[in-house]
């Protein structure tokens, strides 16, 4: 595994030189929140604050997406029939994203593909093709993180990631791990190789961060439980009440993907698009004619969190959360997804 | 990269009416590009998505059989957006399809057995495709018994198909309406009634049940009393969709998508999932 060293002063170079070829996505303070945006200048990124307020999926996975255009114009031959919108013609690296966000990407990666041309998602899978992920290790996990709580989880982690950036003291040790982090890197001014020191150090960085995510929940036994036996559990009456059905924590989690299709027309041109969309909310379920399967609150956030640790682990055999702890930061009722993954398990 | 989002342009060839509520009507579809037409492979049981380019998608079952010609059918109800645009298009107007999606009828499980169709309301649409399908290809399945119901003569289906049907000796048909109305001299009673006086036999058979909530629930102890097996008892679900292909979230049940997993599953299927349909 190749590992090389970046100074710090040399960083926002890289970044700036990196825009020339691609489009550059990394944290940046915006409206008071850390966010991920496109930069075009490397001084931008903010690489030494704690997690981001939202998760990058949106670079692979907008909240608001053309899908397809059209003209409703009856003169034109092409009247009525959509049109496929290729997104992202150049490449993207997205830079500086921590270890849970990766693994967030990585159960994407499934829903998005699912085996088979029916069923592959063209716009993510066109824009994973053309991206780079470059991450950074948590060396300060906080209190609300439980990342190790899952298999290949943790501050280090590399799952998802093509490169891993630790910071080390004035420097970062970086480690290849793909080629197409190999290709990133390759001729940039200011990188060297690791030497053995920094490689130590980083290791020792490591070991301390792993030991501090002391927020771990037990996720075995919800496995060797049926569908029903945690569907049925009277348990829900005690989180949902206060439940507010706000959506943040669908919308802040690195993992949610559910989206709603929607056709909007100017004139006689439109375009069909994809937003996100929550669980969470009554009419994401209502049928045509006034049925909805899942009617009151109390069913929509049982579907939330069976949805992510019972029927997502039965699909795709792991769990479709992360520990990033947006979701408990966030919540306006403190409602600690921790507290019901342990009920759950238990 | 194939986009499975995309609609196929179709031309409507005709819209026929169905119903005395005019709320019912059949939509004939035809592929604009012959390539479309090709890769189009469809088994009964399964749905599209019918898309108006500026209003929207809708999941309809198809109601024609791979086996009937090149044209889709589709039985569409006036209920939503989409669907009242789509009641006042005109035969020559252009719209798109998508699919075909989801788990169809499990044909070869089906073959060499005796199935009984019990349906009632316009669910009717995709087993009408199922009865098609098997009159077609007659010497691969036993006896085919139909039990369909709708609330009054005027509200059936396809009354000339239904009048075809109910000459062939290769099918029991069996149609009902809820009342006694003027001019019809054929059963009256409500569909699990008709299912418990036809009786038909468990042995070596399949029942395919569609229909609205209320009938599946008192039909469903029939079948059981009848011998059927939740394992021999196959119905077809409803959800709201968007995507149709496993990935949108909207029509999750259990470990399931009905739009990918479904919507047909065995009644041992639905009794293993939370009733969230």
């Amino acid at each position: 595994m190749k590992q090389m060293l970046i100074d710090k002063k040399d960083m926002a170079g890289l970044l700036t030189e990196l825009t020339g070829k691609m489009a550059v996505i990394a944290p940046v303070m915006k409206g008071g929140n850390l966010l991920f945006e496109p930069i075009t200048d490397g001084q931008e990124a903010v690489l030494d604050s704690a997690n981001t307020r939202l998760s990058p999926k949106d670079a692979l996975f907008p909240q608001c997406e053309k899908m397809m255009s059209f003209t409703t114009d009856r003169q034109s031959e092409e009247a009525f029939i959509m049109k496929d919108i290729e997104p992202l013609e150049q490449g993207q690296v997205i830079f500086a994203v921590r270890p849970c966000d990766a693994a967030g990407l990585v159960i994407l990666d499934k829903v998005f593909n699912q085996g088979g041309q029916a069923y592959e998602d063209a716009y993510y899978l066109r824009r994973r093709e053309k991206t780079t992920v470059v991450g950074l290790a948590c060396n300060k996990p906080l209190l609300t993180c439980f990342c190790a709580s899952f298999d290949k989880g943790g501050p280090f982690a590399t799952e998802g990631l093509d490169v891993l950036l630790t910071e080390v003291g004035d420097k970062y040790v970086a480690t290849v791990l793909t080629d197409k982090g190999e290709a990133l890197l390759k001729d940039k001014k200011g990188l060297s190789e690791a030497d053995s020191a920094s490689i130590d150090k980083a290791n020792k960085i490591k070991d301390a961060a792993v030991k501090s995510v002391d927020s771990g929940v037990a996720t075995d036994k919800i496995k060797g439980k049926t569908t029903m036996e945690l569907f049925d559990d009277p348990s829900w009456d005690a989180f949902y009440e206060i439940c507010i059905a706000c959506g943040v924590c669908t919308y802040s989690c690195p993992t949610c993907h559910c989206f709603d299709i929607q056709d909007e027309v100017i004139d006689t041109e439109g375009v069909r698009m994809r937003h996100w969309d929550s669980c969470m909310f009554p009419i994401f379920t209502v049928h045509a004619t006034g049925h909805n399967p899942r009617p009151t609150k109390k069913e929509r956030f049982r579907q939330r969190f069976m949805h992510k640790f019972k029927y997502f682990q039965e699909k795709f055999d792991r769990m479709a959360c992360v520990g990033c702890g947006r979701c408990i930061q966030l919540c306006p009722v403190n409602i600690d997804v921790r507290q019901l993954v342990k009920r759950m398990n238990s | 990269m194939n986009n499975p989002y995309i609609p196929k342009p179709v031309r409507i060839e005709e819209i026929i009416t169905e119903t005395e509520d005019r709320n019912l009507k059949t939509f004939k579809l035809v592929f604009l590009n012959q390539a479309d037409e090709q890769v189009f492979r469809y088994t009964p049981g399964q749905f599209a998505e019918l898309s108006i380019a500026g209003k929207g998608e809708i999941p309809i079952g198809i109601a024609s059989s791979p086996t009937e010609g090149k044209h889709l059918l589709f039985t569409i109800n006036k209920v939503g957006v989409v669907t009242t645009h789509l009641h006042n298009m005109s035969v020559g107007d252009v719209m798109g399809v998508r699919g075909p999606l989801g788990r169809p009828y499990p044909i070869d499980e089906l073959e060499g057995k005796n199935v009984v169709i019990v349906s009632g309301g316009f669910a009717f649409t995709t087993l009408r495709s199922m009865i098609a399908y098997m009159l077609e290809n007659r010497d691969r399945f036993g006896n085919i018994t139909v039990i369909y119901g709708a609330r009054t003569p005027g509200m059936l289906l396809y009354k000339d198909q239904l009048k075809e049907w109910q000459d062939r000796d290769d099918i029991a048909l069996n149609v009902t309406v809820d009342k006694e109305a003027e001019g019809w001299d054929g059963k009256v009673g409500f569909v699990p009634a008709v299912t418990r006086e036809v009786a038909p036999s468990a042995d070596n058979a399949y029942a395919l049940v569609c229909g609205p909530p209320i009938m599946i629930k008192f039909t469903q102890p029939v079948l059981t009393e009848l011998g059927f097996t939740p394992e021999t008892i196959i119905m077809s679900l409803e959800n709201r969709m968007k995507c149709g292909i496993g990935i949108c979230g909207r029509c999750n049940v259990g470990p399931y998508y009905v739009c990918k997993d479904g919507p047909v599953f065995t009644l041992a299927e639905l009794n293993e999932m939370p009733k969230e349909y």
